[in-house]
């Protein structure tokens, strides 16, 4: 395998449980040292995509190709999986949780034992080295499963919705963790349905619906795909007043004291702005490209309206 | 290392490091050394009895007390307390009983019919009886006042007619005693007659009994999430092969500590050379083929509920038809190589129980009906492992409602 080949590679890739189609001709490449995400809703088929990944399901159609071969036992050591349901045994000790891990992976303890100390340390795990898994909090065990994870250093992470359940704190130094390891080298396969994860941490990705591939490219490329643009607002609404209705604006993602407003086709944001000011304190305005939670409800919307249903939650 | 070993070792290390798999390997010995012991204690704790006699012929109560005289209780005092009853309360035989039944003493009538060579009593006339209340205690009395009885009627007999004495005894003595014995020809002694049905018990709680663990091991491990994570390293064969051969390892540690007490036991009661180097053998080809074949239907039955609930109710059916070899095996000590024992030694769920019965019976079943039924287990078996694979891969990553019989059918025939 070359340095310019895949580390993943899906062609055609379909999966079906009895009538129900989860992956319905999926194709897509990962290339070295690039963090991929596969983004969309709940049901959307990105887990299963990952299992079939991971030769955990097998395709009913297609190829899938993991680190230059059709997948197999033999490539599971050398790729690293954060699956989205945890799971460790709840009696085990954390360090003898890592080296069992680790051994299966085919590594030793000569290899391992260095690693264990430096990524318990890194993870603020150390003074848990000798307590039960059971004993850990949630977010602990959390860190100590992606320790699991990376621990036999893997050529491929493939993570599964690494950051649901976390608390912010935890949440940041597990992407830092993350970040990390693509500084290092390692190819990442990031799968999540929640955008904002995705424009942080993603070089490419694809955006899935209903088992197949609705948008794929470099963040850039998917944001200019979709041309509209938005609008970013930090602001205080005055009383009575609301969002709804302005000009030019086709949707509106309220969040609060902050706001994206997706342009339609032509809109003027001076007029915009104008009729902003009348209704709230602007306290940021700035105009840019959609954001990919836009898209993919977009994406989403289009879906729904091509089939006459709600769009998935 | 093999990842299959590794999965192995973490499984077995983790079910015989429980404090309830120590006290179950400690105290089952225990518990069978106690069984022989038990009763050894008890005849040192016999109690007093009471006995009410009705002596109508009033020649025999003298010898029945001279009789009874030297027998002791285990507190040293008299064994049977003999005391004699108005002739009045007599003629009332239903109140009589209802005293011996209630437990208050045994009650004894002998009658003239017995003087005149026991014959049977005319119509009208009283009968001989003993009465005694139910229950085991009191069942050793009664055997011991039925054999003082025997000895001092007969004895009147044998001295008011012209029988001599060395003749009655010879007449009474048994003739010829029924030894049976092992394969070497070494003397069996009960143990030997009891065996098959021993061995077969043994070797259903070691399959039936043990592999059940794999159901709740499965069912807590399909919840704790940990499957997943296992998945990406080794294959779902080598998973289930780790956890199935663990929990077989488990059964095995507890079958040899088991066994080994018992023939310790067995052997200090002298009745060692119960069980052959070949019977052992085979033991443990019918335990390894057995278990993995039960296994196979437990680790089905485990990956396809995701609580314990949902796999009892699956198990329902399962369980009776695993309850038959036991209630089937009263066919192979009454006819060890009948047809019946014979067929049903070859139905594959009920194979290893019932063969490894007839192969601790004496004589054994043919060789040829050996080797049949461990080829037939082997065809089997691995049948069962590659469908509970099929089950497995698919099962335990399910979560929610448990599979119906019609998925599970459609899982076992996708390759």
């Amino acid at each position: 395998m070359g340095p310019a080949d895949p580390v993943v590679r899906f062609e055609q890739v379909t999966k079906r449980f009895g009538t129900f189609t989860a992956v319905d001709g999926i194709s897509f490449e990962v290339p070295r040292g690039c963090t991929f995400g596969i983004l969309g809703s709940n049901g959307a088929g990105k887990t299963t995509s990952i299992r079939m990944l991971m030769n955990i399901y097998r395709p009913d159609a297609g190829v899938v190709e993991v680190l230059g071969s059709r997948v197999d036992e033999a490539t599971k050591p050398r790729v690293g999986y954060l699956p989205e349901e945890r799971g460790l045994y709840r009696k085990m000790r954390v360090e003898e949780t890592l080296r069992f891990f680790g051994r299966i992976k085919g590594r030793d303890d000569a290899f391992l034992a260095p690693r264990i100390t430096q990524w318990l340390e890194a993870m603020g795990l150390s003074a848990w080295r000798h307590r039960r898994v059971e004993e850990l909090s949630k977010g602990m065990a959390q860190k100590l499963q992606f320790i699991v994870t990376v621990a036999h250093e893997p050529e491929l992470l493939v993570l599964d919705e690494p950051f649901s359940g976390l608390d912010p704190v935890n949440r940041d130094a597990l992407r830092d963790a993350v970040l990390g390891l693509k500084r290092g080298g390692t190819t990442i396969v990031f799968c999540t349905h929640v955008m904002e994860q995705a424009e942080q941490l993603c070089d490419r990705l694809v955006m899935v619906h209903r088992g197949q591939v609705r948008l794929r490219g470099t963040v850039a490329e998917v944001r200019a795909s979709q041309g509209r643009d938005a609008v970013r607002l930090e602001h205080r609404l005055k009383p009575g007043a609301r969002l709804e209705g302005l000009p030019g604006v086709e949707a509106v993602h309220d969040r609060g004291h902050e706001a994206e407003l997706t342009l339609a086709p032509g809109a003027d944001a001076a007029v915009l702005l104008r009729a902003l000011l009348e209704r709230t304190h602007v306290s940021r305005y700035e105009l840019y490209h959609p954001s990919l939670h836009e898209i993919f409800k977009r994406v989403v919307a289009a879906d729904a309206g091509d089939e006459g249903e709600a769009p998935a939650a | 290392m093999s990842r299959t070993f590794l999965i192995f070792a973490r499984e077995y290390l983790e079910n015989v490091r429980t404090k309830a798999f120590l006290i179950g390997l400690v105290l089952t010995p225990v518990w069978m050394g106690l069984m022989f012991l038990v009763p050894t204690l008890g005849r040192d704790s016999t109690r007093s009895e009471r006995l009410l006699l009705v002596d109508d012929t009033g020649e025999l109560a003298g010898p029945l007390a001279g009789q009874l005289a030297p027998l002791r209780a285990g507190d040293g005092s008299a064994r049977v307390r003999l005391e004699a009853l108005d002739p009045q309360e007599a003629l009332d035989p239903a109140a009589l009983q209802r005293r011996a039944g209630q437990g208050e003493a045994f009650v004894l009538r002998l009658t003239r019919s017995l003087l005149e060579n026991k014959r049977r009593p005319a119509q009208g006339e009283p009968a001989p009886v003993l009465y005694g209340p139910s229950g085991v205690g009191a069942l050793e009395a009664g055997r011991l006042l039925e054999q003082a009885v025997h000895a001092v009627v007969n004895g009147w007999i044998v001295r008011h007619s012209q029988v001599d004495p060395a003749v009655a005894v010879a007449l009474t003595t048994p003739t010829v005693r029924y030894t049976s014995l092992t394969e070497e020809g070494k003397e069996g002694g009960p143990a030997q007659a009891l065996a098959p049905f021993l061995t077969m018990l043994m070797l259903y709680l070691g399959v039936v009994g043990i592999s059940q663990m794999l159901i709740s091991s499965t069912i807590e491990e399909k919840a704790s999430r940990v499957y997943e994570v296992l998945l990406s390293s080794v294959s779902p064969l080598q998973l289930m092969a780790g956890k199935m051969l663990a929990i077989c390892a488990v059964g095995l540690t507890l079958m040899l500590a088991w066994s080994g007490g018992g023939l310790l036991t067995a052997s200090v009661q002298g009745m060692g050379g119960v069980v052959s180097g070949t019977q052992a053998g085979l033991f443990l080809a019918y335990y390894l083929l057995g278990f993995v074949m039960i296994a196979s239907l437990m680790v089905m039955v485990g990956s396809a509920c995701s609580t314990l609930k949902e796999a009892q109710n699956l198990m329902s059916p399962i369980s009776m038809v695993l309850a038959l070899p036991l209630l089937l095996s009263f066919l192979v000590m009454r006819d060890p190589h009948g047809s019946a024992a014979t067929a049903l030694s070859f139905v594959p769920l009920f194979t290893p129980f019932l063969m490894m019965a007839r192969i601790a019976s004496v004589p054994g079943p043919p060789p040829e009906q050996v080797v049949a039924s461990l080829l037939l287990l082997v065809a089997c078996t691995v049948l069962a492992v590659r469908m509970a694979g099929r089950v497995f891969r698919v099962g335990i990553l399910m979560v929610g409602q448990p599979a119906t019989l019609k998925q599970i059918w459609r899982w076992m025939r996708t390759p």
